[in-house]
């Protein structure tokens, strides 16, 4: 199950710890993504977050590779760049 | 001419280092650069994985699990990390009991915290060397027991001190348990899980830099925050974070430390002497006319350091001599440590300490007993 259709997504975390080890946990798996400042009109810490295109991984498949080692993530769906204006 | 290692201050700081540390530290200042936990950028990333890579690492040594490394609680030194715990937990009017052997990161601590809020210093008994006397421990009344908190090894005599067995007699009393001169010892490991709190330091044993220290502890809950600040997260909020470690780490980390104390834990130095060794040397020491040991009164629980002093001497007229004559470096004095002076009876005179590091040879051994023999026999034929 997606919230995030055909979108782009992005992850954030509470704590520095779980980002940093989300991010070796996925590019241990190869993922593709983009570290990227979190926006602030998602939340005011000024940590990074991941951000995927929903076309090469599905939202349910990173959850599911960051809950094997507890890490918490809170996920937003973003418009695709080429959504913007329409 | 041979070239011995004759620092002999490592309870102090430990020298030689590793070379991996400084050029870990170098890389850091001059390729990384960054900050931890704030951006988004590599420079950044860079630098916080590398502090994140430090705090799995001395989870590891310390508990030999990376997956605590949520445990780890960075400070600037065992100093402020005893004083984290010990401001932290709040004691009230409650009882605290220590070993006599205590140094004055606990006993200056306590002693403000007893003027301020009224807790009672109570010293756990113990024998001539300071070891506690688990027998006498084990019909104490720790009725109001708000911590008990026990110096792993003496920085002064080297005792160490049966940190499980007092815990399996204090039931759910925190323990906190000073390891600065431990941790990075393989044979000096403290049971983490049978421990409440434990602080370290990075620039001793662990032959990283000054400037890095911290607890381990899976109670961090029990503490309140005793630096506040930015943390990077949660940052709508002027309250300090719920999550550890941020909640106890405010402020920008000393980075170049450590990612200096993390290529220490990548490059750990085996000893270049053995337990052996080491006990030829006080044998050799023991056997000094006018000199007296001070060490563990059983082998079995002798650290990497002991004292030393001489009758009729003054130590520091020793410990000059033995600098300006053989080239010794060693500590002299009370080492922060007034209490177990007092209780070893070497106060206020103090002693000669003599710390060693894993870096030290048999020679390295063989040549610090001649020069002792040598300058306490010239001292005392003046």
């Amino acid at each position: 199950m997606t919230s995030c259709p055909g979108k782009l997504f992005l992850l954030a975390f509470k704590a520095t710890r779980d980002a940093i080890r989300a991010e070796s946990r996925l590019r241990e798996k190869r993922m593709v993504f983009r570290v990227v400042a979190l926006p602030r009109t998602l939340s005011s810490a000024c940590g990074m977050a991941l951000e995927f295109d929903e076309r090469n991984f599905s939202e349910t498949e990173v959850i599911r590779l960051l809950d094997e080692l507890g890490i918490k993530t809170v996920v937003h769906c973003l418009k695709k760049p080429e959504d913007a204006g329409r | 001419m041979a070239q011995y290692n004759k620092y002999f201050d490592n309870a102090a700081t430990s020298y030689p280092k590793p070379p991996e540390v400084a050029q870990a530290i170098a890389h850091y200042l001059n390729e990384i650069g960054g900050t931890y936990g704030r951006s988004f950028y590599e420079r950044s990333r860079l630098a916080t994985a590398m502090v994140e890579e430090t705090r799995e690492l001395i989870a590891e040594r310390i508990c030999g699990s990376r997956r605590h490394a949520d445990h780890v609680v960075f400070t600037s030194g065992a100093t402020s990390a005893l004083n984290l715990v010990l401001q932290g937990i709040r004691l009230k009017g409650d009882n605290v009991f220590i070993s006599p052997l205590e140094h004055h990161a606990v006993m200056r601590t306590l002693t403000a915290l007893s003027a301020r809020v009224g807790c009672k210093i109570n010293v756990l008994p113990a024998k001539s060397d300071g070891l506690i006397d688990l027998e006498k421990t084990a019909t104490l009344d720790f009725s109001r027991t708000a911590m008990v908190i026990v110096s792993h090894q003496s920085n002064v005599n080297g005792v160490v001190q049966p940190v499980t067995a007092l815990k399996e007699q204090i039931g759910e009393i925190p323990l906190l348990v000073d390891a600065a001169q431990t941790v990075g010892r393989p044979h000096l490991t403290v049971e983490a899980e049978m421990v409440d709190f434990i602080t370290w330091t990075g620039h001793k044993a662990l032959h990283g830099p000054s400037g890095v220290g911290g607890v381990f502890s899976g109670k961090l809950q029990l503490l309140e925050p005793m630096v506040f600040g930015g943390t990077g997260s949660n940052s709508e909020s002027y309250a300090m974070p719920d999550e550890s470690p941020e909640r106890f780490e405010a402020g920008t980390p000393n980075l170049a430390g450590i990612v200096g104390l993390g290529a220490a834990l990548r490059h750990p130095v085996a000893s270049r002497h053995s337990r052996e060794d080491y006990l030829r040397l006080l044998d050799e020491l023991s056997a000094i006319k006018g000199l007296k040991l001070h060490r563990a009164a059983d082998f079995a629980v002798q650290g990497d350091l002991f004292s030393f002093s001489c009758e009729g001497l003054d130590c520091g007229e020793v410990a000059t001599h033995l600098y300006y004559q053989h080239g010794i470096e060693t500590r002299v004095g009370l080492h922060c440590a007034a209490m177990a002076h007092r209780f070893l009876g070497t106060f206020p005179q103090g002693t000669i300490r003599i710390a060693l590091s894993s870096f030290h040879t048999a020679e390295d051994l063989g040549f610090l007993a001649a020069a002792v023999r040598e300058s306490v026999h010239d001292l005392l034929s003046r």
